[in-house]
């Protein structure tokens, strides 16, 4: 199945195509949300819709990195306005095979595959929208 | 080979859910004022359930209508075999198949409901004595929407595995699309009243009419006409679909030996047809009662909406009015196509336009006219160009004649109109052209997203228009009235559309308040009450998203007026009032707002009881509590936990639920009032906003931030050094008219980081739900005219914001409910 295939610092990262609507260059400020979870970077206008941007790092619990993020990628989730902070995007792949992921169980994360000879972590784009939620539930 | 049914599905759901609704709307006033309609209708819907749900193989809502059917036609033989157990038992059965059609709608299996057929049976039996007979279900297959992309050849027949023996149907070659196909489709055989084909009721009357559509279409489309190209092309499959579909249900479902039907399916669709054709086939399918003639109607209404090829599936189109049928040609009577031109130059269009429609409705009959009076009459013509047709007598030269006077009019072209259609049989083809071109008069059904989507990109449209001006402003003086024309041009169409998109989204209030008659029962059959329902005005529109928001609110308002608003019979009769209460639910309409009354005459709310309940909570101090109104203690009704029911229901009296009202109505820009009499009864009043909220704000910085503040809830603003307030237990106090109020600081109301700040700063005075606040902001910014958004997953989360807007920068802004951010 075809997956866009984007990086946060070094690791590389897909999602399938069909659940990514654009992928788009940040604003250059995001309006911040009041009284948030840190991991939401803010909302950003995206043609008349109010899109809430997420930073892919801290929804992961990845360590910080020198790179500023420089793409969102735009999740395709109906009404549910959703991005992800993301620090590149590298293009479109065919990915097949999606074995285990090492390390800890979570929804948003449906297991690594090899592309290119090297390894890219997928991510489930129902997952991804539950971790997000839980962000905003958790934190009450 | 089995029929894909998938790309039906979403118009299945849709229309079952119609009908299921519909039905238990019909057995609550059947209840009421039982009279013969009333039983035809709710037969009608059960059977359009069955015969739709059969035929999309989905056994368990078949079987189950079956049975709701036999019941309700059971009733139908002698109305005085209804009671309200009976009543009772559809009511469930109603709502068991909107459960299994929300299963089927989520790929899940729908329920079985074995228990509730098991008493829907005996009582049938109870009831007549008669045995039960089964139901036939086609055996379809549903396959996943990815897959009938791959498929796209799409063929739909009615060879199946479930065709009886015996049939003797005659399978057309599968990819024959030639219009000049023969269908012949009879479907005759009696109508059995309990073990009927469902459906399509391969009664006679249904079986000629299909075949004469099918025979009108085959024959009767100009040879060559290709189908996917012109109207009448587009118009052709689907009714040959239609004769395929139609006789489809008899094929699968008759029983055998019941009747000889022949079934012949000729032509296999197109898939750029097939959208249209599910309107067609769901006609077909839906159709019990219907005289052949309406039949006909609905046909050649179905299959004249064109539909692009590439209309995914969940689309619905439908078509509901009847085409307009044009006054016989006859005599010297003669229908003319007149196209004129209102001179670019006009300062009045409008006038003129209007001028020329008088004229000639002097003359004679206006059959079509565009754009449409209202149009005219506000001069909106496009380029000037008006076109209409007028059936008179008066002949070309007494057009010209009649507007040969009218200043800034020129009249482009007066020829004889396409001649009315002659007598249906012969031209089939050319009627179903008609209606094609008629198709302005009809309406179609479009997903909320897509209207959503609409004003999102009308919104920015606007936007952008006005950047384009602010950046005329800089060109040299000698290039900018180029410019300046076409972005004035420009904003006026943008503004046209904005207002267009606007009515297509205001919707009758009755697609919530259909639903409250049902509740109304249930909820006073629970608490056996007795409870007269009344609704008027639900004919009044809203905009689309603030009906959404409003349907939990009027429900949970409703089962207060039932629950705790009106006594038990006993008691009202001891209060000298009749033993039935009555809840009146009125729709007004006054200027931009729209007002909602929701009013019922029972006990009514005491105002020291709502206050005692408030203080004890801690909400309020006793010497405010002495000071407030009635009305404003009516209002404590929506705090929190504040609820004066004597007995805490599962229905209401938790105290939950009116603060939710009050949110959602303040949240789509409107506002809530109670009043309330003792003994007399309650009346809430909610004055709503006609379209997507538009609120005022007062905008104020934070930080690098900006709020919205709604300037409803704002009293004023001060400025004071903040640093000099008086502090009660570290709460400053800003002195406001002869009271002190608390302050607090809105940074971190909002978690926004801002840099400490001395001297002056400004506070905003705003209403909370006890009492004033000052909020310490760092600047004001003004006030501002915004549209307001609702909030999208996951913002909808966060306590203590009401929606979202952007500004005319471009820039997001929230708007924050002041009294949720101080509570939670």
């Amino acid at each position: 199945m075809r997956h866009v295939i984007f990086r946060v610092e070094k690791e590389r990262y897909g999602l399938p195509l069909s659940a990514v609507r654009e992928v788009v260059v940040p604003p250059e400020r995001f309006t911040r949300v009041p009284r948030a979870p840190s991991a939401i970077t803010g909302v950003m206008n995206l043609r008349g819709r109010v899109v809430t941007v997420v930073e892919l790092r801290q929804l992961l619990s990845l360590p910080e990195g020198p790179t500023p993020p420089a793409r969102v990628v735009l999740l395709d989730r109906g009404r549910r306005d959703l991005g992800l902070l993301v620090t590149d995007v590298d293009g479109i792949e065919a990915v097949e095979r999606v074995s285990t992921a090492p390390g800890k169980l979570t929804p948003a994360i449906r297991g690594v595959a090899r592309l290119g000879g090297l390894g890219v972590t997928v991510l489930d784009p129902e997952g991804l929208d539950a971790a997000v939620v839980a962000l905003f539930t958790h934190s009450k | 080979m089995t029929m894909d049914m998938s790309r039906y599905l979403g118009l299945f759901i849709s229309e079952a859910t119609d009908h299921l609704e519909a039905l238990g709307r019909d057995l609550v006033q059947l209840e009421r004022e039982g009279t013969a309609t009333v039983v035809d209708s709710m037969f009608r819907h059960a059977h359009s359930v069955k015969g739709m749900a059969s035929s999309m193989g989905f056994e368990p809502i078949a079987v189950l209508a079956h049975r709701v059917e036999d019941l309700v036609d059971a009733v139908r033989q002698d109305r005085g075999r209804l009671d309200r157990d009976v009543v009772d038992l559809l009511l469930t059965a109603a709502d068991t198949m909107l459960a299994q059609v929300r299963a089927v709608a989520e790929s899940k299996p729908a329920d079985e409901a074995s228990v509730l057929l098991t008493q829907l049976g005996n009582r049938y039996i109870a009831m007549t004595g008669k045995g039960l007979a089964t139901t036939r279900v086609a055996k379809t297959t549903m396959s996943k929407p990815a897959a009938t992309d791959g498929a796209s050849t799409g063929t739909a027949s009615g060879d199946g595995p479930a065709r009886p023996a015996g049939d003797t149907a005659v399978e057309g070659p599968a990819g024959t699309t030639k219009p000049g196909t023969e269908s012949t489709a009879q479907a005759g055989g009696g109508a059995a009243s309990t073990s009927e084909a469902a459906g399509a009721q391969a009664s006679g009357d249904t079986g000629s009419v299909a075949e004469k559509v099918a025979k009108g279409t085959g024959a009767g489309t100009p040879s060559g006409t290709s189908r996917s190209q012109s109207p009448v092309g587009i118009a052709g499959p689907t009714v040959d679909l239609a004769a395929q579909g139609l006789p489809l249900p008899p094929d699968l479902l008759t029983p055998p030996g019941t009747s000889p039907n022949v079934v012949s399916a000729s032509g296999v669709p197109s898939v750029g047809a097939a959208e249209g054709a599910v309107a067609v086939v769901a006609a077909a399918l839906g159709l019990v009662e219907p005289p052949p003639n309406d039949l006909v109607d609905r046909l050649k209404d179905a299959a004249s909406v064109p539909v692009p090829a590439q209309t995914p599936p969940p689309a619905e189109v439908r078509s509901v009015l009847p085409p307009r049928v044009p006054a016989e040609a006859r005599g010297p009577m003669q229908r003319w196509a007149v196209r004129l031109r209102i001179a670019p130059t006009c300062q009045v269009p409008g006038v003129r336009a209007f001028l020329v429609h008088k004229r000639l409705t002097n003359l004679g009959t206006l059959v079509d006219l565009r754009p449409a009076l209202e149009e005219l009459k506000a001069g909106r013509i496009p380029d000037g160009y008006i076109q209409l047709e007028l059936e008179t007598t008066a002949g070309d030269t007494g057009i010209h004649a009649s507007l040969k006077n009218v200043v800034d009019v020129e009249v482009v072209s007066v020829k004889p109109a396409v001649a009315a259609p002659a007598p249906v049989v012969a031209a089939p083809a050319a009627e179903a052209a008609r209606a094609a071109n008629d198709a302005t008069a009809r309406t179609v059904r479009v997903r909320t997203e897509l209207l959503d989507y609409f004003l999102d990109t009308v919104g920015e449209l606007m936007l952008a228009t006005a950047r384009l001006r602010e950046v005329g402003k800089v060109l040299p003086e000698n290039a900018r009235p180029a410019l300046e024309e076409g972005v004035y041009r420009l904003h006026t169409l943008v503004k046209d559309l904005h207002d267009k998109v606007m009515t297509a989204r205001m919707t009758p209030l009755s697609l919530i308040t259909d639903r409250l008659p049902r509740a109304a029962r249930d909820i006073a059959r629970r608490k056996e009450r007795e409870v007269d329902l009344v609704i008027t005005g639900a004919e009044i529109e809203l905009d689309r998203a603030i009906l959404d928001e409003l349907a939990d609110p009027l429900m949970h308002l409703l089962r207060n007026c039932i629950d705790h608003g009106l006594e038990s019979p006993e008691e009202r009769v001891a209060a000298k009032k009749g033993p039935r209460g009555r809840v009146l639910v009125a729709v007004k309409r006054a200027r931009d707002r729209v007002i909602i009354e929701i009013e019922d005459d029972g006990r009514g709310m005491d105002p020291a009881k709502l206050k005692s309940a408030a203080v004890a909570r801690g909400l309020l101090s006793v010497e405010n509590a002495a000071r407030m109104s009635d009305r404003e203690a009516f209002l404590l009704s929506c705090l929190p936990g504040v609820s004066t029911a004597k007995d805490i229901t599962d229905i209401s009296g938790r105290g939950v639920g009116m603060d939710a009202v009050k949110r959602v109505v303040e949240n789509v820009g409107g506002t809530l009032e109670i009043d309330s009499e003792k003994g007399r009864g309650t009346r809430f009043t909610l004055r709503l906003p006609l379209t997507v909220a538009v609120v005022h704000l007062l905008l104020v910085e934070v930080g690098d931030e900006v709020f919205g503040l709604p300037i409803a809830k704002v009293v004023g603003a001060t400025e004071a050094d903040g640093e000099a307030l008086s502090r009660s237990r570290e709460t400053a106090l800003l002195p406001h008219g002869n009271s002190l109020l608390p302050v607090h600081s809105l940074d971190t109301l909002v978690g926004v980081p801002a840099p400490p700040r001395q001297g002056a700063r400004p506070f905003v005075v705003m209403d909370a739900d006890s009492g004033r606040v000052a909020l310490a902001v760092d600047r004001l910014l003004g006030q501002e005219e915004v549209v307001l958004k609702p909030l999208s997953r996951p913002l909808d989360l966060l306590p203590g914001l009401s929606g979202v807007t952007i500004l005319g920068s471009g820039r997001p802004v929230f708007i924050l409910d002041v009294p949720r951010l101080l509570s939670a």
